[in-house]
């Protein structure tokens, strides 16, 4: 004997059809997956360092470049002259910092290769601190 | 999202060893065998924490999978034993049942009327009615109606006669019109 009637006549199945379901938590599979040791290979972050060996040797070939132009004079600015006057290191230092400042160009490329240099470090830094975390 | 028959993924594991096929059955699979286990445990938790078994389980004796029935009516039979395990104080679906004659209802005016109910309303009439059923009995009303299995499957997974099914469906389907049709009386004459 069968009283059911034909389920997709049923107006029961119609009322309860708009019932949702209830949704398991969202690291479902994750979970099952660990459970069984398949969960996926988490992908090998590989990290490309921002400038290339042959770009640090054209901005260290750039900045001694640079350095030695400030250090000889060979600029041709009278600040540089100046350099010579004065013997002890302090000086030195000084000298070559204002003539720098003294040439905007060249101050110029300096700055920008101590904003790469900084660059490159901060990069750096988080790359290890990723590689720590992992 | 569309899914690939299981069979796809069974093959994809047991002839490739490409065990993250598995995956794809999980995905397809999980919202069902949750939900089963929720009717029997009532706790999300111990659903959880029961369907992801059944996954585990499956998947160690995939190789064991004959096909001759469907891998979703394997699952949930899974699902079903680990949850009454689970809840093992509770005896579910117990004793069989008389096939006594029952009388079918004169109607379905109940089931129409809440039908035309807004949302909201529906759903609390529904689960107010769903609630005065036993345990296994909302258990059978959500395995038939809600998840959409026939009467064959859900004797698969409980190892009830279908004859037992069909009678325990119909007592609780009349029980839940009757409910219905004293509820939206008695709301009936509030309002009036």
């Amino acid at each position: 004997m069968n009283y059911l009637p034909e389920k997709n006549k049923d107006p029961l199945k119609k009322l309860l059809r708009n019932e949702k379901l209830e949704q398991p938590s969202l690291n479902f599979t994750t979970n099952v997956l660990d459970k069984l040791g398949i969960a996926p290979p988490t992908p090998s972050v590989k990290y490309e360092p921002v400038i290339s060996k042959k770009g640090w040797f054209l901005i260290s070939a750039v900045v001694i470049s640079i350095l030695w132009m400030a250090l000889t004079g060979s600029s041709g600015s009278t600040v540089l002259s100046k350099s010579t006057v004065v013997d002890d290191a302090l000086g030195k230092t000084t000298s070559i910092f204002l003539s720098l400042t003294d040439n905007s160009f060249v101050f110029m490329i300096c700055m920008l290769s101590i904003a790469v240099f900084m660059l490159v470090s901060a990069e750096s830094l988080y790359r290890q601190s990723r590689l720590k975390t992992t | 999202m569309a899914y690939k028959e299981d069979s796809y993924y069974i093959d994809r594991i047991l002839k490739y060893s490409d065990n993250m096929a598995f995956a794809g059955l999980v995905n397809k699979h999980k919202t069902m065998a949750y939900n089963i286990a929720l009717r029997i445990t009532r706790s999300r938790e111990d659903a959880e924490e029961v369907a992801q078994d059944a996954f585990v389980k499956i998947y160690q004796a995939l190789n064991q999978f004959k096909g001759d029935s469907k891998f979703s009516t394997w699952l949930f039979k899974v699902v079903y034993n680990l949850a009454l395990t689970k809840i093992r104080r509770k005896s579910l679906i117990s004793g069989s049942i008389d096939e006594a004659h029952f009388v079918e209802p004169s109607n379905d005016s109940a089931f129409e009327t809440v039908g035309r109910i807004k949302d909201k309303e529906r759903k609390k009439y529904l689960d107010t009615a769903i609630n005065t059923l036993d345990e296994s009995d909302q258990l059978l009303i959500g395995l038939y109606y809600m998840d959409d299995l026939s009467v064959d499957e859900i004797a698969e997974i409980t190892e009830l006669s279908p004859s037992n099914i069909k009678v325990k469906l119909f007592r609780s389907r009349k029980k839940l019109h009757d409910e219905l049709q004293k509820n939206l009386k008695g709301e009936l004459q509030s309002i009036l």
